[in-house]
């Protein structure tokens, strides 16, 4: 403990021990029992730690207009004091605005329960189930792409059909031929 | 009989367990209610942020990291920058707080009812800077350890004490200023 960090340590949580780092708050008794003028600055610190304590436990509301706010306020100003009405009226209210929870697999009809199943939700380790629906589609594609094979072919024309059409365009060739001839 | 912990009341809220829930907001509404009330300085909107910090709570669950922080520290970083949100959309208190020069009282002290002094520091405190102001907050009022509150601050912890030794000397000149 050095007198800076005595000082740090004052300057940010005031002259209560119990409001100082634990694992120096030894070190910082030991220094103000060494030091008078540490003694002398912890001193400073006492009348601001008055007030601040001054504040706690008691009511916040005082004297602050007659809102749903400063009621509130003021019942909860007593930190050590059991639940309140306004608390409970609090506490009714939230319940009463929640929202409901999210369906699970054993609620609601057929169409409720498989959305609960697809969707879970709150629950990240079943996030596979929406993660393979969205995958469905890629591997039916590839299911559909692997069996068919893309080799086209021509089965129009029989094996003769196709000698004969050779034929006649040959036959059209050497007419041409004639024609053309000088 | 042993006491379910809060922890393990997030995990059966997380499942949509509502009494498991009711009993964590039995439990956490105190506190949070001092925290945002101070934080707010007595706004209209106090109750409206409770019940967001709840809601979440019912809502975000899952997104509750045991292994990170406790349940009351989660709570007051939810807590927190809702109450950030807000001042920054409102630019202003709806608490007619006095300015700092007039805070300091004439009087000596010793004169002041406690409710007086309580108004003073009250109103004192809802002049500082947010960040000021919630970290004197977090670590005098609510008692938080000053990693807790450096956490949720999303600070370091010598950047927390610097926070705190600005704040705690700007409500020492506010509260003094005659």
């Amino acid at each position: 403990m050095n007198s800076h960090r005595f000082t740090q340590i004052i300057d940010a949580y005031g002259s209560r021990a119990e409001r100082w780092p634990q694992d120096e708050r030894e070190a910082m008794q030991q220094y103000i029992s060494i030091h008078a003028s540490a003694q002398q600055y912890l001193h400073s610190q006492i009348s601001l730690d008055a007030l601040l304590d001054a504040d706690l436990g008691v009511d916040l509301g005082v004297d602050l207009g007659a809102n749903s706010a400063t009621g509130l306020a003021a019942d909860f100003g007593a930190e050590t004091s059991q639940p309140s009405l306004q608390q409970k009226r609090l506490e009714a209210r939230i319940m009463a605005n929640l929202p409901p929870a999210f369906p699970t697999c054993q609620d609601g009809s057929l169409a409720d329960r498989l959305l609960a199943w697809l969707l879970p939700g709150r629950n990240k380790g079943d996030f596979w189930r929406p993660t393979l629906v969205a995958c469905l589609p890629l591997m039916v594609g590839l299911a559909i792409g692997s069996n068919v094979s893309l080799e086209t072919q021509d089965d129009s024309y029989t094996w003769d059909e196709q000698v004969y059409l050779l034929g006649l365009s040959a036959d059209n060739e050497s007419a041409d031929d004639l024609w053309m001839a000088p | 009989m042993l006491q379910v912990t809060d922890e393990a009341l997030v995990v059966q809220v997380t499942l949509g367990n509502r009494d498991a829930y009711q009993q964590l907001l039995s439990r956490q509404l105190s506190p949070m209610s001092h925290y945002v009330t101070r934080m707010m300085g007595h706004n209209a909107d106090t109750e409206d942020i409770l019940q967001e910090v709840f809601l979440r709570l019912w809502t975000h669950a899952d997104r509750y990291k045991p292994e990170v922080a406790k349940v009351s520290t989660w709570l007051h970083s939810i807590a927190h920058h809702l109450c950030i949100d807000h001042l920054r959309k409102h630019q202003r208190l709806v608490l007619t707080a006095a300015p700092p020069e007039t805070i300091g009282g004439e009087e000596p002290d010793a004169l002041l009812s406690r409710s007086d002094a309580n108004s003073r520091v009250m109103q004192a405190l809802t002049t500082l800077p947010e960040r000021q102001r919630s970290a004197i907050i977090l670590c005098h009022y609510q008692e938080l350890s000053n990693k807790d509150a450096a956490s949720i601050l999303e600070v370091s912890v010598d950047a927390l004490e610097s926070l705190l030794a600005r704040g705690r000397r700007n409500l020492k000149t506010r509260l003094d200023t005659p």
